[in-house]
């Protein structure tokens, strides 16, 4: 059954495992965000310090010794920096260079964030580097700048960047993993229960769900469902058992009714008025014998018990020997009856087939009989996807789309067949058949005539 | 020829009692399951007529132990239920023939007669024959007067289960389960209809009709 296929996505324990999977997500996005600026303050904090501490080393230099002398320092730290994580850049009277591996600097007093962009570097720069923490200052008539790469928040970053994808990978992982597994347990188990309904929906009340032995809230539902299958089944039970009884004393009067007109339509002495009117009396004994017979057919059916005597099919072997059947009573009646199969020969269903006969019978009858000028009745069965559509179209008056559904309620007749003979009960037969056997029936209008649908799943 | 009956309705087994003295049988009635089983367990009997439903013992298992203590008799099961899973188990239950009340005694005349003349199982027949009218069940060619006849699958299997009852009355409703395996009453006249063609291939032209029409029950075929 395709329309029961386990679809992940419509399962509910597989979308608390996605929506958990993305709160976890978005826990994670925040957590990397706040450790990755905590970090970069640390370490901004840090290099500041460090330059605070280098400046004060500097400024000293060229209080107590000279520019001269600052200068010559830092030419000789210069040197050494090819790494470009510190800046150095001493500049004289009309911002001359005097010394530093920086060619080119934004000159300011204090501290700022200076983009790797706004540096003209004497080396290249080893690492990823954005931007340096510097810090600038006024000596005498020039500046001294000093400057920190931002290359360990970088590092930090893509540690960070990492960690958080290895740590949502594998939590995705672990989660759609659980999520899967709960998501198919659950499912295995919902589907147990709708399963169960549908075989108690199609009249099996003996029916029951296996019951788990955890406490959790799908086994509550599956006792609450078995408790009332129970009552439902020992309702319908002592209904049936009555409708039993009652058809039981009333076949018998019946019985005897039938008795007494047979023996009296028999007696050669009767006037011919009376001989008429038991006649008459006789028939209608006959119409009230066979609606209770369809009744009793269909209550039956419906209790789902024939389900038992179900049987692999061959499609072909059944429509063509109903066409067999019925070909010569259709011409008979001025009609025509054909068949059309679009079926592979070997095609099978799970069915009754003295049920399935009579119901196809059922149809082709009321076809041949609503039909008054001669009609073509096609009797057809093809394949569509999965399944088997079974139809019966005739180019009769058809059936008017308001009285449609309504034809297959119990006793129901179209307005202008009230006059004609029958029980009302036919299409009410056809569908406890139809019922029976899992099949949808739809009758659609053919343009003209009726074309009743049977879809086997 | 003895026929027991079993059955609780009083009504009804008189009335079934005195059709079939009429028709020239011997009947016994008995209304209680029990005594139905003891008493058709003797032997005495060529046919048994038993209601499903009765005080005692219920008709299924009455032809139950009757199959399993390996008494043959032809049994013949009444029901009142008339549901589709009642025939069924009547059959699976081990009767020859099932009939649904209410009946008409026309019906039940009939089946007593097909089941009491019918031919040991054993005895394998290859040819029928009535009259000038030969049917070969194994090269399944009909012929009348020398004459070949052609008929269609379903007229074949008619006029065979016609000739295996030759002489008997054969009523519409053993003809519909017999020939098409349909057990339910059709609205429209399925069986008038293939009769008619196939009376139309074996009599028409011929002089001799075998083929009757018995008003108000049904067909039989034989040569008058």
């Amino acid at each position: 059954m395709s329309r029961n296929r386990f679809k992940f996505r419509h399962s509910s324990a597989f979308r608390l495992a996605l929506q958990l999977s993305g709160i976890f997500l978005i826990s994670l996005i925040l957590m990397a965000g706040i450790a990755y600026f905590q970090s970069e303050k640390e370490i901004r904090k840090r290099a500041y310090r460090d330059l605070q501490d280098l400046q004060k080393s500097f400024l000293t230099v060229s209080q107590t010794q000279g520019i001269d002398r600052l200068q010559q320092q830092i030419e000789f730290l210069s040197m050494g920096a090819k790494s470009g994580e510190t800046l150095y850049y001493l500049t004289g009277p009309d911002n001359q260079f005097l010394a530093g591996n920086v060619n080119k600097i934004p000159l300011f007093d204090g501290r700022r964030d200076i983009p790797l962009s706004q540096i003209e570097l004497k080396m290249k720069v080893r690492g990823d580097v954005r931007k340096y923490f510097s810090l600038g200052l006024k000596i005498g008539d020039g500046h001294l700048i000093l400057g920190r790469s931002d290359y360990e928040v970088e590092e930090i970053g893509e540690v960070i960047l990492n960690a958080f994808f290895a740590g949502f990978g594998i939590s995705l992982f672990l989660t759609l993993f659980v999520a899967f597994l709960s998501a198919y347990r659950v499912n295995m188990r919902i589907k147990r229960i709708e399963s169960g309904l549908i075989q108690a929906s199609q009249g099996d009340l003996s029916i029951r769900i296996p019951e788990g032995t955890s406490e959790d809230d799908i086994n509550l539902i599956t006792q609450k469902i078995n408790r009332m299958l129970e009552q439902l089944q020992a309702t319908v039970e002592s209904l049936r058992q009555v409708s039993a009884d009652m058809a039981h004393e009333l076949k018998t009067p019946l019985q005897r009714l039938y008795q007494e007109l047979e023996e009296l339509a028999e007696q050669s002495d009767l006037p011919k008025q009376s001989a008429v009117r038991v006649n008459k009396a006789f028939k209608e004994a006959n119409t009230l014998i066979e609606t209770f017979q369809a009744l009793l057919r269909i209550s039956q059916l419906e209790s789902g018990e024939r389900r038992q005597g179900f049987k692999d099919l061959n499609v072909t072997h059944l429509l063509t020997n109903i066409a067999e059947i019925y070909a010569p009573v259709a011409e008979d009646e001025g009609h025509q009856l054909s068949l059309d199969l679009a079926i592979a020969d070997d095609l099978t269903i799970y069915g009754d087939f003295g049920l399935l006969t009579q119901l196809l019978a059922n149809l082709i009858e009321n076809s041949v009989t609503h039909c008054k000028t001669p009609c073509k009745i096609n009797l057809g069965a093809k394949q569509e996807g999965k399944n088997l559509i079974i139809s019966v179209t005739d180019t009769g008056p058809g059936i008017p789309s308001a009285e449609r559904e309504k034809v297959f309620e119990r006793l129901y007749r179209l307005e202008k067949s009230r006059t004609t003979a029958g029980t009302g009960l036919g299409l009410s037969l056809v569908k406890a058949i139809a019922d029976l056997h899992g099949c949808q029936i739809t009758l659609e209008d053919h343009q003209p005539g009726l074309g009743v649908f049977l879809s086997f799943a | 020829m003895k026929i027991l009956l079993i059955e609780d309705d009083k009504d009804t087994s008189a009335y079934i009692q005195k059709g079939l003295q009429t028709e020239g049988f011997s009947v016994d009635c008995i209304a209680d399951g029990h005594d139905g089983l003891l008493t058709a367990a003797g032997g005495h009997h060529d046919l048994i007529i038993v209601d499903r439903m009765l005080p005692g013992m219920e008709g299924i298992s009455i032809v139950k132990t009757l199959r399993g203590a390996n008494v043959n008799t032809p049994i013949l099961m009444l029901t009142a239920l008339g549901g589709v899973n009642d025939r069924v188990d009547g059959l699976q239950a081990g009767a020859d023939d099932y009939l649904t009340k209410p009946f008409s005694f026309a019906e039940l005349a009939a089946r007593c007669n097909a089941l009491l003349r019918r031919p040991p199982i054993s005895q394998e027949i290859t040819q029928l024959r009535v009259g000038d009218l030969e049917l070969n069940l194994v090269t399944r060619r009909v012929t009348r007067a020398g004459q070949l006849l052609l008929l269609m699958p379903r007229e074949f299997q008619l006029l065979e289960y016609l000739m295996r009852n030759t002489g008997k009355v054969l009523t519409r409703t053993m003809l519909l389960e017999a020939v098409w395996d349909i057990n339910f009453d059709p609205r429209t006249n399925v069986v008038e209809t293939h009769m008619s063609r196939l009376r139309g291939k074996v009599d028409a032209p011929f002089e001799t009709k075998l083929i009757h029409t018995v008003r108000h029950v049904g067909y039989v075929l034989e040569q008058k």
